[in-house]
């Protein structure tokens, strides 16, 4: 299994497309640096708390602020719902379909191969590769703020659930760094487990981005409709913002317990269904 | 001894079209065996049921008495295969590839995958990108990942595929060498009936997804064999030849016969003309070639 893993990711690794999402996480970075530095960007963090009364005096901008504006502000928002699962699903619609589309999933097949480890290895690889992009995109974030702006204490804004103005000395602040990391990484692997389910099933690797990402607006829209509120903790598009309650102060553990409970059941449920689906699929490609 | 290869009552229905339909088939060790039959006979959908790709409607087939579907590991740990034309990861080398193909299922060293290439002469090509093969050295790259790991049977569909006269000629030998050298059991599918009949020690037809024919290729040409017998007065002789048991005439061309025999030998032939007064001037056996007997099969299933 190990060593399908590595396979796996070594495929991965020497597609181009795959860089893909890290040179976007790049751009975004090198956006968000230049705004910071020529646009007075900080500001936006404060107009999104509502009808709040105080002004910024001075700067809040470093490393930590650089590497929360992607993954906790309201643009790391907008990267959770349209930029890192776009990416996910690019690699792990292509996982599947592209293997089928070019034919090399009927040369790995006619081998001694189980299909339930080759299987749980591309599902495993994908896990991996969602892991990798919100990493980079803080990582590379902090690194340039560190150059550009230097580092020291969080300025922190809270989600629009859960308005705060928070200030985290410079250790808690790369803690809970690392926490939203993690926790982007469970909603971005759902994500990818959408596309990995479609991917197997129509052996498309387009037709696995074009499924996932309208699964992904459906959930959103739907969830987004008061009427529907009643099952939107069910949605996993609810919780794809979780990360950004790392961030709050107290951090509202139950909450993120619940949302990392809701995106566990759709990749557990989302992998078993697409392995049943594979162990039994007829390869005519 | 057990068959390397057995399939009984292999049966695949894809909704409305059935594919296969009741094959039963078996493959001795050692066997070079050729799997003729018309596109869309079902001999692509045999195969690919056969090294577990497709899961039968009914029936079974085992390799090395393993079922394939169910123990799908162990009855391919010796076979090499090239399911139609063979699909590499084009962004990488032709070494990379045959070490990942290879290796996701068992293991071999780089000196095998380095065997297998200078087999096919792909070796001085190892390093260079799938990308830039022609689709002849595609092909014997495909068949270098079915002989890695010495198998103990190899399957290939349509193997020549592609390849120069040169390139079939070498691919026709290597298979022969492996053959005897080796004692590889080779199943072979191709439409290129000389090849098989230079190639293949046995051979099954297959056409709608049924078994038509099988047999020794010796055999079924035998089988297949006609007189070319010229003899005078010719009414007499054709009328000699219809009373003859086991004897038909298939067709009579200016005083010629071409006699067919189920039974009997063509001396018994002659020696019953000769009786009866008619002169025999020549007797000529005429050996059918695996085209004209496929082609007489197909005739039949018209």
């Amino acid at each position: 299994m190990l060593r399908q893993i590595r396979f796996e990711l070594y495929k991965m690794y020497r597609k181009p497309r795959t860089y893909l999402g890290y040179g976007c996480c790049l751009f975004i970075n090198i956006c968000v640096m230049l705004g910071l530095r020529y646009g007075h960007m900080e500001q936006i963090s404060t107009d999104a708390m509502h009808g709040s009364s105080f002004g910024l005096v001075g700067s809040p901008v470093n490393a930590e602020f650089m590497a929360w504006m992607v993954t906790g502000s309201t643009i790391g928002s907008m990267i959770m719902l349209m930029g890192l699962p776009f990416y996910v699903c690019i690699v792990s619609g292509e996982i599947f379909a592209g293997e089928v589309a070019e034919g090399t999933l009927r040369t790995v097949l006619v081998r001694p191969v189980n299909r339930a480890s080759f299987f749980t290895a591309k599902f495993i690889s994908t896990v991996l590769y969602a892991a990798t992009l919100p990493l980079f995109l803080c990582v590379t974030a902090f690194l340039i703020g560190l150059v550009f702006f230097g580092h020291g204490g969080l300025m922190a804004t809270g989600t629009l659930e859960h308005p705060v103005l928070a200030w985290y000395p410079e250790s808690a602040a790369l803690w809970r760094l690392g926490l939203s990391c993690l926790l982007i990484w469970a909603g971005a692997t759902t994500v990818g487990m959408v596309a990995l389910l479609i991917s197997g099933w129509l052996n498309n690797s387009l037709g696995a981005l074009g499924a996932a990402t309208m699964v992904l607006f459906a959930m959103s829209v739907i969830g987004a409709i008061p009427w529907f509120k009643p099952i939107s903790p069910y949605l996993f598009s609810t919780h794809l913002y979780i990360g950004q309650k790392a961030f709050l102060d107290p951090i509202p553990w139950a909450e993120i317990w619940s949302g990392l409970r809701c995106l566990g059941v759709y990749s557990l449920g989302l992998f078993l269904v697409a392995l049943a689906i594979f162990r039994r699929k007829d390869v005519l490609a | 001894m057990e068959p390397i290869i057995a399939a009984s009552n292999l049966t695949k229905r894809f909704r409305r079209v059935l594919a296969v339909d009741g094959l039963d088939l078996t493959v001795e060790r050692g066997e070079v065996f050729g799997f003729l039959g018309p596109n869309g006979a079902g001999k692509s959908t045999t195969l690919r049921m056969m090294v577990g790709l497709i899961k039968p409607s009914r029936g079974k087939i085992q390799l090395f008495g393993r079922d394939v579907w169910r123990e799908h590991c162990q009855a391919l740990r010796k076979v090499g295969a090239m399911i139609e034309s063979p699909a590499f990861y084009k962004y990488l080398s032709g070494r990379d590839n045959l070490r990942i193909f290879y290796n996701t299922g068992a293991n071999c060293t780089v000196r095998q995958i380095d065997e297998a290439l200078d087999t096919v002469g792909l070796l001085k090509r190892a390093n260079d990108k799938v990308k830039s093969y022609s689709q002849g050295m595609r092909q014997r790259l495909g068949i270098a990942l079915a002989i890695i790991g010495s198998p103990e049977l190899v399957l290939l569909d349509e193997p020549t595929n592609g390849l120069d006269p040169q390139g079939m000629k070498e691919v026709r030998d290597l298979i022969i060498s492996l053959s005897r050298d080796r004692n590889l059991t080779v199943f072979l599918s191709s439409h290129l009936l000389h090849e098989v009949e230079q190639i293949c020690t046995r051979i099954a037809v297959v056409n709608k997804g049924r078994v038509i024919e099988t047999g020794s290729v010796s055999d079924l040409l035998k089988r297949s064999e006609t007189y070319d017998v010229h003899a005078h007065p010719s009414e007499a002789a054709a009328e000699a030849i219809r009373g003859i048991p086991g004897a038909s005439i298939d067709a009579t061309l200016d005083g010629m016969f071409k006699v067919k025999l189920a039974s009997g030998t063509p001396a018994e032939l002659n020696k019953c003309l000769v009786d009866k007064g008619i002169a025999v001037s020549a007797l000529i056996p005429r050996v059918a070639s695996l085209e004209e007997l496929y082609l007489r099969l197909m005739d039949e299933q018209c």
